[in-house]
């Protein structure tokens, strides 16, 4: 008995926070086939199922403190620094956009239980995709949480927008699926290996100066996958018009998770797969990065739509963080806490949006929050407050985080990159600045009526605020974490 | 361990307690009338005295080591942190602060009756306490600067506390704007520091002096310097402190006479391990702080407001103190900071209680004979008086004594500073007798029959005061010293300048006294027994140099209007052509046309998002094989 599962390596623990979201997706399931379940009942069997998930993910701690590195389900499933990290963030995004998606599932009434299995399976399938060591495994876990972010896309039916994102999501998704599939069998043609640590491995094998042609293709269509769901350009296209068409509730949580669970596989894959090779990616991940932050400033000054603001500036910041993952292990360092706080700042922006719009709404213009500051302080406070986090101004974690992030680079001296990401940064504030002028400055006849606010978006905004306040701050405790994830690949 | 960790808990009290204070009855201000906010305010500040105190004690047990806390590290790489020290400098200013401050609230309880802002009066007054508290206790230079910028802000607000006049707003305008002067001199002066010791931390500064060259040193310090000169009403930046008079007297007492302008020095001192190895700075600070000294007595000496008199001997005053710096004396320098505050403070809280006699008249030429009204403020603003010329044994005296030993010890060209120091000295004791006698004794023809003595809560102070400005002076004599020791671990790295011994120094003494007697004595015989009346100047040719130098003193040999008109005006029409052709021109036009470049730009861009499908595609493909060709074409593949 033990033998044999020791030699497969089977082990629940590795794999509890997927099977705690499976679980409470069959339950939930279960109750809607059977009985006519209330709601609160769906609303406290989903909660718990977010809890137990923490509490499984708190589990492999235990897991990674005795045994270290180590595969499972023959060299399967990973459990290392990253994949820690990633669980916990997932799981984070869970709870913070809980109340969202909760509440947008209650609106569409029918189909309330479908919502929320779809993004507890999406999650589940992104846990996968974080723990995956093999690209096979990742492959599978990527596409269970995209398919389901489709259908989250187009759940509202009755609106055009909303199907119209899905069907967009959903065809630009599979091409990328389809690269990303076609770069994995580059891999395997040439190298006959499909794993994250295997790849490293052939490489420092037959020597950096050895390595076939195809394997250099097949790692950057496999990166591109990735970068696709990053929304970096150039493969930025789908994101402003998915971002607008979906339901506002769903948008926090469709942007965070799939942005998270890829930077954490992308950084990986370079600590990891490329580290031999890394040098010869220089230029590529030069490009992208130059490209992101110059295509999403110029797509984003003259926005009138918020959503597609929100969705440029996000491929500005992928831009951003791509910069770091391709420039040593301190950068993926500062990289993985730009990433945190951007996924603060956007829950709660993405937040402030359901609360003023509604949850089903789905294209929001600037012209929706003018003269919000009149009737709902609170609102604009906290939302100026994570929109000057996007824009990096000191004392929010957005400037601590471009800080580390910058000196990071110069110290590896790319100048040029420096250059282009300061500017960027410059430019940034015309359009972060803007919303916050509507909002707050300018003089306006119609003004935003007092909006009632519970008190749990209350607690929840509050929370966001004060923790991009605060990392801004005193960023110690941060940095160390994310120095903590990359210490073993110094 | 216990007594070290209790210890260093309570001095942080008083740090904070004064802001707490603020904050209360500034939410509190429509609530409390003036009895309960006299009750708060008097209360928080004799606890943190109290408080000071202890602490101050508990340290001289331990001989004076440092104490440091650190609240938090800001920054770990470079070095930024919060935190407060205290040692024996840091100790005498919180024992000076906070003593200082519940003397002179005690006074303003009573001057301050009936005001209409009474409570944001005290608001202020607290969170000046709080700022100077910062600026002293910090243990790094960061904590200090957040303390320089905030008591530049309290004093403001202080100044133009009665903002409905025009020249108390005017005045605090001033004050600020030249103290923007300095304090971007002590910014880059921070800037160089962080550059060259990464971290703002005194200690780990000030003990790592040697492996620096001279030049930064002495870049750091000229710098410093600047923002020093600001603070301390220093020749140039002067012409603040005069102005500022406009603020409530009180206010004056305590920020523009006994603790915020000796902030300054109090830094320099600080810094004294860096300063020491830096000869052109200590040049430069004797020098100024010589020209300050001259030329701030000699416009006291036709002044007519009692309370610019004394500004500008504050300003003479603040000079001795450089000079001390200058010459390497640098516990003299604290010394006579000390007792400065204490005989200051007195003055002005005298001329305040005359003011509040006289039902707000400050011009001392319709005063004169107050004696017999006001008996007891006219003798404690006597034995000020006589403190600050510097009359044994009163505490001037012993200070001022040790700045000129010392700077006479010094040798070479300081022999010929000395001899300058010691007619400034002569100044102000001429001034200073003036001042009281025109006040009080010189009969005008003025009937000040509703002029009675100030009430108990104005008297009480000045008692305290004037038996403090007796004694204080015997905490460093050249037979005790007393101040010595308590500096001693703090300027443990820095050499001092001692006092002469034997005969020079009594030689020395003598002359030194000389010289206030005599400034006294033709103070007497010229505005006491009217002199000039009775001789015929007409017969000796001095009428036309004696109006000269009454025309040049009460105009301050026309400084400000040559500042006025050459920076002034000056600047004015500069900025003017700057803003036409620099800024309208050349820097709006480089800036519209790259805003309009980038909004244009950002049109042609948004056009390529199309919305549709098909487009999207062809811009993956395209983009993914324009990519994996760039990668090729990157040197460092292999093929």
């Amino acid at each position: 008995m033990t033998t044999v599962s020791e030699i497969l390596g089977i082990n629940y623990i590795v794999i509890a926070p997927t099977l705690a979201l499976l679980l409470t997706v069959i339950v939930l399931l279960f109750c809607t086939i059977t009985i006519s379940t209330p709601m609160y009942v769906k609303k406290y069997v989903s909660f718990v199922g977010i809890l137990l998930t923490l509490f499984t993910i708190f589990l492999k701690f235990g897991l990674f403190l005795t045994d270290g590195i180590s595969s499972y389900f023959t060299e399967k499933i990973l459990l290392d620094e990253f994949a820690l990290v990633g669980n916990v963030l997932v799981g984070m995004v869970l709870l913070f956009t809980f109340n969202s998606f909760w509440k947008t599932s209650e609106l569409i009434e029918d189909k309330t239980t479908e919502a929320l299995i779809l993004i507890l399976m999406s999650a589940s399938g992104f846990l996968l995709m974080i723990d995956a060591e093999n690209f096979i495994m990742l492959f599978i876990g990527l596409e269970i949480g995209s398919i389901s972010l489709y259908a989250l896309a187009g759940l509202n039916r009755g609106d055009q927008l909303s199907n119209e994102a899905a069907l967009k999501y959903f065809l630009l998704g599979s091409l990328a699926s389809c690269i990303f599939v076609y770069g994995i069998a580059l891999i395997y043609v040439s190298l006959s290996i499909i794993g994250v640590y295997e790849t490293s491995i052939a490489i420092s094998f037959i020597g950096p100066d050895n390595v076939p042609l195809t394997t250099f293709v097949g790692l950057i269509l496999i990166i591109v996958g990735l970068l696709f769901k990053v929304a970096a350009a150039p493969f930025q296209a789908w994101a402003p018009d998915v971002y607008q068409g979906s339901p506002t509730g769903y948008v926090g949580y469709m942007a965070t998770v799939a942005k998270v669970s890829s930077f954490i596989v992308l950084a990986r894959l370079v600590a990891v797969s490329l580290t031999f090779i890394i040098d010869q990616f220089d230029l590529f991940f030069g490009a992208v990065v130059i490209l992101s932050v110059l295509a999403g400033a110029l797509f984003a000054a003259n926005q009138s739509d918020l959503k597609r603001l929100i969705a440029y500036s996000g491929v500005i910041q992928s831009g951003f963080i791509l910069s770091g993952i391709s420039s040593g292990v301190y950068g993926i360092s500062a990289s993985t806490f730009y990433l945190i706080t951007y996924i603060i700042q956007l829950i709660g922006i993405f937040t402030v949006f359901s609360i003023i719009s509604g949850q089903l709404s789905s294209d929001f213009q600037i012209s929706n929050i003018s003269g919000l500051f009149k009737e709902n302080k609170f609102i604009t406070i906290t939302f100026s407050i994570f929109m000057l986090g996007l824009a990096g101004l000191p004392l929010t974690s957005g400037f601590v985080s471009k800080f580390i992030l910058i000196t990071n680079l110069w110290s590896y001296e790319r100048y040029i990159l420096v250059t282009v990401l300061m500017l960027t940064t410059v430019a940034g504030f015309y359009f972060y600045l803007r919303p916050i002028w509507v909002a707050a400055v300018e003089k306006t006849e119609n003004v935003v009526e007092k909006i009632q606010v519970k008190n749990s978006d209350k607690l929840l905004l509050g929370v966001l605020a004060a923790l991009t306040i605060y990392f801004g701050l005193l960023p110690d405790s941060l940095v160390n974490i994310t120095r903590w994830m990359v210490e073993g690949y110094l | 361990m216990y007594q070290e960790v209790k210890l260093e808990l309570i001095f942080i009290l008083p740090i904070f307690l004064p802001f707490l204070t603020a904050v209360f009855l500034f939410l509190n201000k429509k609530l409390f009338n003036e009895l309960i906010t006299n009750f708060f305010t008097l209360n928080s500040a004799l606890l943190s005295f109290a408080i000071a105190a202890y602490a101050f004690i508990a340290l001289g047990l331990d001989k004076f080591k440092p104490i440091k806390v650190e609240l938090f590290q800001w920054i770990s790489n470079p070095d930024i942190s919060i935190g407060f020290t205290l040692d024996g400098l840091s100790g005498i200013m919180l024992i000076l602060v906070t003593g200082l401050s519940f003397v002179i609230q005690l006074f303003s309880t009573s001057y301050m009756e009936k005001d209409e802002n009474h409570c944001n009066y005290f608001v202020y007054f607290n969170f000046f306490v709080f700022s100077m508290l910062l600026l002293v206790m910090s243990s790094n230079f960061l904590v200090m600067f957040f303390g320089w910028e905030l008591v530049g802000l309290s004093s403001y607000l202080l100044i133009s506390f009665w903002s409905k006049k025009p020249a108390a707003a005017k005045a605090g305008n001033k004050a600020f704007v030249i103290n923007r002067v300095g304090d971007f001199g002590f910014l880059i002066g921070l800037m160089i520091i962080l550059d060259t010791f990464n971290t703002f931390d005194f200690y780990k500064i000030l003990q790592n002096t040697t492996g620096i060259a001279e030049s930064t040193i002495t870049a750091i310090s000229l710098f410093l310097l600047l923002g020093a000169f600001g603070k301390s009403a220093q020749f140039p930046l002067f012409s603040w402190l005069p102005d500022a008079m406009e603020g409530p007297t009180p206010a004056s007492a305590l920020i523009h006479a006994a603790t915020m302008v000796t902030a300054g020095v109090f830094m320099l001192v600080r810094i004294s391990p860096l300063l020491q190895h830096s000869k052109i700075a200590s040049l430069l600070i004797i020098i100024f702080g010589l020209i300050t000294a001259l030329l701030a007595a000699f416009s006291a000496i036709n002044q007519f407001d009692i309370k610019k008199v004394l500004a500008y001997s504050t300003i003479s005053q603040l000079g001795f103190m450089f000079i001390a710096i200058g010459a390497g004396a640098y516990v003299a320098a604290i010394f006579h900071l000390v007792t400065h505050a204490f005989f200051k403070a007195l003055l002005f809280l005298g001329a305040g209680a005359v003011i509040h006699s006289m039902h707000h008249e400050q011009d001392i030429r319709k005063m004169g004979g107050l004696r017999k009204k006001m008996p007891i403020t006219a003798s404690m603003m006597g034995i000020g008086t006589l403190a600050i010329s510097g009359i044994p044994p009163l505490a001037g005296f012993w200070s001022k004594d040790e700045i000129l030993a010392s700077v006479f010890v010094n040798g070479g060209i300081y022999y010929v500073f000395w001899a300058l120091a010691l007619g400034a000295a002569f100044l102000t004791a001429f001034y200073m007798g003036r001042h009281w006698l025109l006040i009080f004794e010189k009969d005008n023809g003025f009937e000040h029959s509703d002029v009675a003595e100030a009430p108990k809560a104005m008297t009480r102070p000045l008692l305290l005061l004037g038996i403090f400005s007796i004694f204080i002076g015997f905490i460093n004599t050249p037979f005790f010293h007393g101040l010595e020791k308590v500096l001693h671990v703090t300027l443990e790295n820095v050499e001092v300048t001692h006092l002469p011994k034997g005969i020079t120094l009594v030689v020395l003494a003598v002359l030194s006294i000389g010289a206030g007697f005599t400034g006294l004595i033709i103070a007497f015989l010229l505005f006491g027994m009217e002199l000039h009346k009775r001789i015929n100047l007409k017969k000796f040719k001095l009428e036309g140099p004696i109006n000269l130098v009454k025309d040049l003193s009460s105009n301050v040999l026309y400084l400000n209007k040559f500042g006025n008109f050459f920076f002034v005006s000056g600047m004015k029409n500069l900025s003017r052509k700057v803003a036409v052709v620099v800024d309208g021109m050349l820097i709006d036009g480089s800036v519209n046309f790259v805003s309009t470049a980038f909004n244009k730009s950002s049109k042609i861009t948004s056009s390529t998002q199309t919305g549709l499908v098909r487009n999207y595609v062809v811009y993956f493909g395209l983009f993914l094989l324009l990519l994996i060709a760039l990668f090729i074409a990157t040197p460092l593949v292999s093929r």
